[in-house]
């Protein structure tokens, strides 16, 4: 029987940033699938593990050439 | 040699000449004539030397993958057999030290399918020049004899995109024309289907400036914006390089092209005779520009990369002229290319010749997409929400690389995964308790633990299995709740604390859902437990009220991870403290709404956990962030009422700001500029000023509802907001937070 939130004294918080019904839940990639090795991922830890946000591997960036 | 930018990007010109004679070319019809000495065709040892020293190069630094662009002159004129030398010697030298990036830019008019064949055997993608339409095309792009080129091209296009070599389209090279029709060449360039584009200002210096046929400052901005703006109304079909790039630095991020930006420069050029060259636009700005005495048989790259004209490309802001360092789109056009700052009477120290078409090119591309291009986060706090929540998760599948290897661990990960597993009420209540603000407190101690070699992994599994445990009871599960505990106790995050043996004594317990709460069973005997009341063996986590139609929020006196603010937290508050404690809160909640309602219901959005801080109120009495998730805040203990309201505002200003900054990006080049601050002795970075106005901006407004406003208080806050509003670190995002904080002070003062 899951744990109603919201006792009126000492109880339960609900700390959840995603309400329960929503849909991003259902779309979001499973902890287990997280891939932590993508270009979005690094800019993601880089903004809070400095030592993370290193130069990445870029496309060249020659003027005269694609 | 130590501090070296390494070279990811070789530009090898494996011919000198051209089968064009186009008349805007930097190599013929600029200052250096350097070609006229050169070998035509890039000799076998020039190439066999050229790989081996890039191999070396790549080993000693460690490159995942390098670049080789074959250029020249018109690299096609070297045939098709030194140009499978050049593959098969790259391709033989890089193999297991680093991935190869081979690509070859040409005019295309010797394209055929033998060339073509040879490029998919090794993977050599193709880019190539074309001005545009015909009418573009055909003003600089003709054959010595004048005849045209455009037919030509367009059948080696039309090659390079059929079945077989399509995959080799690297993308369309084009200079700017102002006299050519802007939309004629978009229009020409997109029919070609090309995977990427890029739009090139003609070479130029102060010494031979730019033609500029209505005399007009910002010719080539009017037509680049013309591009940018048919660009949009095709729904941006092909990325287009000098764009793509603007939009990145405005964002935030790194510059894309050497032409734009303060990235460093890892290129170097090999000639035809293995001299070792820096970029070789330079030699549109004098003889022997572009020089550094180097050559391939004596000289390893190294000895290039140490070059002071290589290095001074290298400096970042530190490498633009005076009057660049305090402009406020430095970030996006990096005082652009560097060729085209010379003057004799200096050199580079000077903006770009294209100073004023690039400050208008860059204020356009912004103005026409900040809107679009501001984050979410600032304006949707349930994006902001939701996006800190994926942080969290990220972190600990970052985590998870780590320790993966530690069994202790890894039974931990799949019993995490199991709960998420276990349909939407596994699903909610795993984010529950990753939410917990201090389990990103944990996350970051334990990626630091493990970053710095010390043991953590225990510790860390530990943490796991209670946060699963806390999961499978919030959620009613029927699955395995396993946890160990230490020195005779274990936190079960969002719920409390558990005594399973005596102190000093560490084991495992199991735990499960009953009809009225959980139960734990440690051998042969079972402890009933329930969220709403302890006793001897069970602390739960006490909750305030903020008000009849508010969440409750956890007062948080038990997990070992809330020791994360400046102030140590206090030791569990008795019964007695509780209550006198949410009697403060009460009141405190109470006057916040009355003073500043608006400031009061931001300041209660996200709020979950409140954290009681020992020591009386600071000066100022105002809150304590620390490193956690968004949803906590530190209070003093001993603060009265007053100083609690003013702590709970402060404290929820700063959260918010940290929050921002973690998911988006506020800013970039952090510190490279220090601002005067109207509230410290010594300049500030940014992000420090951003900082004090975003906090000062609501103790004003509660001052004034309160205690009267500070002497000159709303001045000091405008004349630092004038100060942000040119500041060059500030993205669009920020920028946009800053207007906002304008907005908002202009409230405050009506």
């Amino acid at each position: 029987m899951p744990i109603p939130y919201g006792f009126p004294e000492d109880g339960v918080v609900n700390t959840s940033a995603t309400p329960a019904t929503s849909t991003v839940k259902a779309r979001r990639v499973p902890l287990a699938k997280i891939d932590v090795e993508t270009a979005s991922a690094a800019v993601t830890l880089g903004r809070v593990l400095p030592a993370e946000s290193g130069r990445p591997v870029q496309a060249p960036i020659f003027n005269s050439a694609l | 040699m130590t501090g070296l930018i390494a070279f990811r990007e070789i530009v090898l010109k494996v011919h000198s000449r051209c089968d064009l004679a186009c008349d805007h070319c930097y190599v013929y019809e600029h200052a250096d004539q350097s070609w006229r000495a050169r070998p035509k065709v890039i000799s076998p040892e020039v190439i066999s030397r050229t790989a081996s020293r890039l191999a070396e190069h790549a080993r000693d630094h460690a490159l995942p993958s390098v670049t080789v662009i074959l250029h020249g002159g018109e690299p096609l004129l070297a045939g098709t057999a030194r140009l499978r030398l050049v593959c098969e010697e790259f391709s033989r030298a890089l193999t297991g030290i680093a991935a190869l990036d081979l690509r070859i830019h040409t005019n295309g008019l010797q394209l055929s399918t033998r060339y073509l064949d040879l490029f998919a055997e090794f993977g050599v993608r193709v880019g190539i020049s074309l001005d545009g339409d015909r009418a573009a095309n055909d003003r600089h792009r003709r054959f010595a004899d004048g005849r045209t080129s455009h037919p030509l091209v367009l059948a080696a296009v039309a090659l390079l995109r059929s079945a077989p070599y399509r995959h080799l389209y690297q993308g369309l090279l084009c200079t700017v024309d102002v006299a050519n029709d802007p939309v004629a060449v978009l229009d020409a360039l997109v029919e070609l289907e090309p995977p990427r584009v890029d739009f090139l200002l003609p070479h130029a210096t102060w010494e031979t400036p730019p033609v500029r046929p209505d005399g007009a400052p910002d010719a080539y901005a009017r037509w680049l914006l013309r591009i940018f703006d048919h660009w949009e109304r095709l729904g941006r079909p092909v990325p287009v390089r000098l764009f793509e790039s603007l939009l990145s630095t405005l964002r935030g991020g790194p510059s894309l092209t050497e032409s734009l930006g303060l990235a460093p420069t890892d290129l170097v050029v090999v000639e035809t005779d293995g001299t070792l060259e820096q970029v070789d636009s330079l030699k549109s700005a004098f003889e022997g520009a572009a020089a550094t005495g180097f050559n391939v048989f004596d000289h390893a790259f190294d000895r290039v990369a140490a070059h002071p004209g290589v290095r001074a490309r290298q400096l970042g802001l530190a490498g633009v002229s005076d009057s660049c360092r305090r402009c406020p789109v430095v970030r996006s056009c990096g005082g652009g290319l560097y060729t085209h700052r010379y003057r004799d009477r200096n050199g580079f120290d000077n903006p770009s010749v294209y100073c004023t078409d690039l400050r208008e090119l860059v204020d356009g591309v912004e103005g026409r997409t900040a809107p679009r291009e501001t984050a979410r986060q600032l304006s949707d706090p349930a994006e902001l929400a939701r996006s800190q929540e994926e942080l969290t998760r990220i972190l600990l599948a970052r985590l998870n690389a780590d320790l993966a290897g530690d069994p202790g661990w890894a039974h931990a990960w799949e019993l995490v995964a199991a709960v998420e597993r276990a349909g939407p009420a596994g699903a909610d209540a795993l984010d529950a308790v990753l939410d917990h603000p201090f389990t990103r407190t944990w996350v970051l101690a334990a990626l630091d633990a493990a970053r710095d070699g010390r043991p953590g992994a225990a510790e860390a599994a530990r943490r796991l299995t209670a946060l699963a445990a806390a999961a499978v009871l919030r959620g009613g599960l029927d699955l395995p709740a396993e946890v160990a505990y230490r020195d005779g106790e274990v936190y079960l995050p969002t719920l409390g604390l558990l005594r399973l043996g005596e102190p000093g004594t560490q084991g495992r317990a199991s735990l499960h859902v009953t009809d009225d709460g959980y139960a734990a069973r440690d051998g042969r005997s079972e402890h009933r437990f329930g969220p709403a009341a302890g006793d001897a063996r069970w602390q739960p986590v006490r909750t305030w009220s903020p008000g009849p139609d508010a969440a409750p929020v956890a007062l948080e006196d038990l997990d070992p991870y809330r020791n994360c603010f400046p102030r140590p937290p206090r030791l569990r508050l008795g019964a007695g403290e509780t209550e006198e404690w949410r009697g403060r809160l009460d009141r405190a909640w109470a006057l916040l709404h009355k003073a500043v309602p608006g400031f009061a219901r931001a300041a209660a959005a996200g709020l979950t956990t409140l954290t009681p801080l020992a020591g009386g109120p600071r000066a100022g009495g105002w809150g304590e962030a620390g490193r956690h998730g968004p949803g906590a805040l530190g209070v003093p203990y001993a603060a009265g009422v007053r100083e609690t309201a003013l702590a709970l505002l402060t404290g929820r200003r700063r959260t918010r700001l940290r929050a921002l900054a973690e998911v988006t990006d506020l800013y970039a080049l952090d510190g490279q500029w220090q601002h005067p601050s109207p509230w410290r002795s010594r300049p500030v970075p940014v992000s420090r000023l951003l900082a004090d106005v975003h906090e000062r901006v609501a103790v004003e407004a509660y001052r004034r509802a309160t205690a009267g406003p500070e002497p000159g208080g709303s001045d000091r806050i405008h004349e630092a907001l004038d100060r942000l509003s040119t500041a060059a670190e500030l993205t669009v995002t920020g920028k946009r937070l800053v207007a906002e904080l304008r907005y908002e002070l202009k409230a405050v003062d009506a």
